[in-house]
């Protein structure tokens, strides 16, 4: 057990941060990119398939599209190792970020907003400082 | 409007994540990062169950979320839609067997919290 542990701190840590960083980035660049394509497509609330085609005619929300899909590919590797209970709360820094984004964006983020942004921050760190791996499905579950 | 969309997003992302995770468990550690690694994983990818379900859950919660950003702001839209983290929480406990210690609880609480007020 305590081999598996130490096998889990040590190279796998430094993983686990190198596709958290890049989940969040793909993420919040891929968000923010679908915003501004959407603000210049205009309301899209319908149930026909073409007036969703029509939006990929937007090349911000191509871009956004592809950069979510990369997103989509770092997820799934960061969850062949990593819980779910911690990919979820540490990836949360994306809703900060995106928020800072909007904010340059112009649109408005007020005093109760800053709050929660602050709340997710620390809640985030508060969880990155657990191990990431603890499910019975995951490598301790193998090694044990 | 909204918050039927809202809701939409939530659901669609708790299966798609539970599912994903589930799958990934089952298909085991990703270790090659190069072109033919990666293009390996999507191959095998394409044959999981698990994950073929969380990407399909995760496109019905992407439209909503594309139609809610066509009526919302962004900084209202995607922490609104994160209200799914502590029912998806207590799902990997119970679900996938995760041990969540309190020092995750209490992290997960905060973050919860904080979508909490961004949402109003």
């Amino acid at each position: 057990m305590e081999i598996a542990m130490a096998s889990v701190e040590g190279p796998l840590g430094r993983k686990t941060r190198i596709f958290t960083a890049l989940v969040i980035l793909t993420n919040v660049l891929g968000n923010f990119l679908l915003s501004r394509g959407m603000r210049q497509v205009g309301e899209t609330v319908s149930f026909s398939v073409p007036a969703y085609l029509a939006v990929f005619a937007n090349p911000w929300v191509d871009t956004g599209v592809v950069l979510l899909a990369l997103w989509l590919l770092a997820q799934l590797s960061l969850l062949s190792w990593a819980d779910l209970s911690y990919v979820l709360p540490v990836t949360a820094i994306a809703y900060v970020l995106t928020a800072l984004l909007g904010r340059m964006g112009g649109e408005s983020v007020d005093a109760v907003r800053w709050i929660g942004i602050l709340l997710i921050t620390a809640g985030a760190i508060l969880v990155g400082r657990t191990t990431a791996v603890s499910s019975k499905l995951g490598l301790s579950g193998e090694a044990g | 409007m909204k918050w039927l969309l809202v809701g939409i997003v939530v659901l669609g992302n708790t299966a798609g994540d539970l599912l994903n995770t589930w799958g990934m468990k089952r298909h085991g550690e990703v270790r090659d990062f190069d072109l033919r690694g990666m293009t390996a994983l999507v191959a095998s990818l394409a044959r999981n169950r698990q994950v073929i379900g969380g990407v399909l859950a995760l496109s019905v919660s992407f439209v909503a979320f594309l139609s809610l950003l066509s009526i919302a702001d962004l900084s209202f839209a995607v922490p609104a839609t994160a209200a799914s983290y502590p029912v998806e929480t207590l799902l990997a406990k119970y679900l996938l067997g995760e041990r969540i210690t309190g020092q995750r609880w209490a992290g997960c609480g905060m973050v919860a919290a904080g979508v909490g007020l961004l949402a109003f």
